[in-house]
């Protein structure tokens, strides 16, 4: 929570590395599935109470 | 111009740990752990002594405990009680004397306020005697008061924090002690009541036989929530107090922290939150249809849609509670890269000790806690057991500076201007 | 670090955390299909039978309902083991000759395609008394002497269901029992001549008969036309379990029967239909609801009640833990509720009570 620290993130807020970011959203995306694939393994279930 | 220290106390304390990790958090988790067990036991444990678990009745009490330790904490910062007194006392009697404090005050907002005031000259539902009366037997006239008295807090827990965690306060920041603290209060009471009366009070419309067509709305999600049951906002209102205190536990404020504008910073994170708790509703819910299958419009127990709602809040409180412990036991886990990467791996341990944290819960919880078996039995009900864990977490983090874990070496020395900026 | 890595890695963890909070909200919405699978229609084939005569030997579990709530908050609350309750059985003023408790059965009457006759009891009740005199006036305690009925099925291990098993063992001890999945070592312990005396509970007469125990998760053919089918709920007083009936009734459709319905009545209509072939249409329903049976209120049964009629049910038997108001705010709203007579100490004519008969068929 150190405004000051936060401002200075802010200047290179848009000095965001695209490729890195992009790489992320896949994986991020592709974490999820993951996420929801080991819950559906895990957990399904038509008799749950 | 303003002192950190005088005016929030918490974000001015300057705390080291006293034993070396990861032993000081696995010591503070034990620590709160059985503070949470022994309150458990006397008060709400259906074997304990007051067997006040049923659950709705003793889940008022954790939820208004909940909103009090905010008010006496972010709203209040401690007033009446002094910077000195807060300085200089021992941590083990302070968190004695505040949880007291709020036990007390939790006492008179239920009793004095909504049993015996606003119960009887205002809205019968509110008061249990006034229900009994009519004729109900008491223990549905506790389960119907308990649960219109809880959402006022539970509403309450969720707009509060916005004020300080997105407004930093703004515009009252100025303001000194009480006056801010009663401005802040009559604000967000405000609002948490105009809240009830559009979220909750439609409910009342149908738990009464006849419908009390003329004193409440009809329940207007009906159509698209597939549901009459206030279960619905129970659930996107939990998700939103989870979305703001991860914003705070978890995000550190990010991203709205670097709007430089308070007033704009408080907007756009009171919008970025409400999203975020809509993206938590949606994805619970979703994440229920994926191990049980689609909801079914009439069905009760796990295919109630109403069920699925409230479900998808209790489910939230349980990734609440691994993103806390992870903040107040382990230092909010790396540190040593950028703020983006540090937070992206603290999601990751919070996503991963959530599933941990489900699995063990349902595991335990009738032999640990004595609630119900499985998922969907009233008595059943993860989020009075959570919030009162994560209401000792915080009589342990605000009220005791975490001791004996860690030390309150000081407090920052910074200022603050009329804008709420440090003055370097 | 260099300052490329560090920047990439900032770059990919802000990308991560969008994406996977963006992944969450498309698969929660509009990608929502694609994941969830779709609901099975029922294609298990339990036969057809001519016509299911249910009569209501006892719908009154018990006589005073604060009573019965007391006992249960005296003893510890809802989930104090059922065994272990000291139930009130004396000095209850409108209960039987003191005793509060009651009890549920009935009596099944199956009629096969080829005129044959099967006899089902389902449960066996509370108060041994009480089910002594019900039986006797149905006829049913001759019926077990002379060995008509075929099987007891018990759909749940609930006290007002099961602890009369003395009732029909001292006339058929050998007779076949049939249980859900989730019965207790007490359960069975109490058919093979256990005494619970903190319960007032006995069983004099042990079972020498075959027990069945039914898994959840398929069906269960019992008779051609007639088959069962077991939940997992976990219920009050340390109950585990519950299955209910299903015939398929030739030319009319899928009648459900159950004990209490613990499951929630949808719930059991959606596994008929999810399994069942035919399942889509739902003719009749017998039995107990368990929506209001003490006459408490919860938004979610106006849900049941806006949702029923979508399942097509020409009659809706229900009785016993329904609730008078449930059954109320059924019949205002157009459900098809059989009346009953009011008679041997039920209540109400609002539905089917003790002695009334109905057939489907």
């Amino acid at each position: 929570m150190d405004e000051n620290k936060a401002l200075e993130a802010k200047k290179s807020i848009f000095d965001i590395n695209w490729p890195g970011f992009f790489a992320g959203v896949v994986l991020g995306a592709s974490l999820f599935y993951i996420t929801i694939k080991i819950i559906a393994a895990l957990m399904f279930s038509r008799t749950a109470a | 111009m303003i002192s950190l220290k005088n005016e929030m106390w918490l974000e001015s304390r300057i705390m080291e740990n006293r034993i070396a990790q990861p032993l000081r958090g696995i010591i503070g988790v034990l620590f709160s752990s059985l503070i949470f067990y022994i309150l458990w036991w006397i008060f709400m444990d259906p074997r304990g002594v007051l067997k006040w678990y049923t659950p709705q009745y003793g889940y008022m009490y954790i939820r208004w405990i909940l909103i009090v330790a905010i008010w006496q904490a972010y709203v209040f910062n401690f007033w009446p009680f002094s910077l000195k007194w807060r300085e200089n006392t021992h941590p083990a009697i302070t968190g004695a004397v505040l949880m007291f404090v709020n036990f007390a005050i939790v006492g008179a907002v239920i009793w004095g306020f909504f049993y015996n005031f606003l119960g009887i000259y205002s809205i019968p539902y509110l008061s249990v005697n006034k229900l009994m009366g009519k004729g109900m037997t008491e223990f549905f006239a506790r389960e119907y008061s308990s649960l219109a008295i809880l959402m006022f807090a539970a509403i309450a827990s969720w707009l509060s924090p916005i004020v300080t965690v997105c407004f930093a306060n703004h515009p009252w920041h100025n303001l000194k002690q009480p006056e801010r603290g009663i401005t802040i209060f009559c604000v967000t009471a405000l609002l948490s009541i105009l809240a009830f009366l559009c979220l909750m009070h439609p409910h009342y419309h149908v738990l009464f036989w006849p419908w009390q067509e003329y004193a409440a709305a009809y329940p207007w999600w009906d159509k698209f929530a597939h549901t009459l049951s206030g279960n619905f906002n129970v659930g996107w209102v939990m998700c939103g107090t989870v979305s703001i205190w991860m914003l705070e536990v978890t995000f550190d404020r990010y991203p709205y922290i670097l709007i430089k504008n308070k007033i704009l910073r408080g907007v756009v994170g009171f919008i970025g939150v409400f999203l975020f708790a809509v993206l938590l509703f949606v994805t619970f819910n979703f994440v229920q249809e994926l191990a049980w299958g689609p909801a079914i419009d009439g069905a009760k127990r796990i295919l109630a849609p109403d069920w699925r709602y409230q479900h998808s809040g209790e489910l939230a409180i349980m990734m609440l509670i691994p993103a806390m412990i992870l903040n107040f036991y382990f230092d909010n886990g790396p540190k040593k890269y950028s703020a983006p990467v540090n937070i992206a791996l603290r999601m990751l341990i919070i996503v991963v000790s959530t599933m941990v944290f489900h699995w063990l819960y349902y595991k335990f919880s009738p032999s640990l806690l004595g609630t119900q078996a499985a998922y969907s039995h009233p008595q059943q009900f993860p989020m009075a057991p959570g919030i009162l864990f994560i209401c000792v977490m915080l009589f342990h983090n605000w009220f005791m500076d975490l001791w004996p874990g860690k030390k309150r070496v000081g407090n920052s020395d910074v200022m603050l201007d009329d804008d709420g900026e440090e003055i370097l | 670090m260099g300052v490329s890595r560090r920047g990439f890695l900032k770059g990919l963890a802000l990308g991560g955390t969008t994406g996977y909070l963006a992944m969450a909200g498309a698969s929660s919405t509009v990608l929502k299909d694609v994941f969830i699978p779709p609901s099975p229609v029922g294609d298990f084939d339990i036969g057809m039978c001519k016509s299911v005569k249910c009569t209501v030997v006892s719908e009154t579990s018990w006589f005073n309902n604060a009573r019965v709530v007391q006992d249960m908050k005296d003893a510890g609350g809802l989930l104090v083991n059922q065994y272990i309750i000291p139930w009130s059985n004396t000095g209850v003023k409108d209960g039987y000759n003191g005793n509060n408790a009651g009890g549920y059965s009935a009596l099944i009457d199956l009629e096969l395609l080829d005129g044959s006759k099967k006899k089902i009891l389902l449960d066996c009740g509370w108060n041994p008394e009480w089910m002594d005199e019900c039986f006797k006036r149905e006829g049913v305690d001759k019926m077990l002497k002379n060995k008509e009925i075929d099987v007891l099925v018990l759909s749940h291990e609930h006290f007002d269901h099961f602890f009369g098993i003395e009732s029909v063992l001292k006339n058929c001890p050998d007779i076949p029992i049939i249980v859900p999945k989730g019965f207790y070592k007490e359960g069975f312990d109490l058919l093979k001549g256990a005494s619970f005396p903190v319960a007032h509970l006995k069983n004099d007469y042990p079972h020498t008969g075959p027990i069945e125990v039914r898994e959840s998760g398929k069906v269960h053919p019992l008779f051609p036309g007639c088959a069962t089918i077991s939940f997992d709920s976990a219920i009050i007083c340390r109950v585990l379990g519950e299955q209910g009936l299903v015939f398929n009734v030739k030319d009319k459709g899928l009648v459900a029967v159950t004990g209490c319905c613990h499951m929630g009545i949808i719930s059991f209509l959606e596994e008929i239909k999810h399994r069942v072939k035919g399942g889509d249409k739902i003719y009749g329903i017998q039995g107990g609801l368990h929506i209001s049976p003490f006459e408490d209120w919860d938004p979610q049964y106006d849900d049941l009640i806006q949702a029923l009629p979508s399942y097509g049910v020409e009659i809706l038997a229900c009785n016993h833990c329904t609730g008078y108001l449930t059954a109320e705010k059924m019949i205002l709203a157009g459900l098809p509720v059989v009346q009953g007579t009011a008679r041997f100490r039920s209540k109400k004519k609002l539905f089917l009570g003790n002695g009334d008969q109905i057939v489907f068929g």
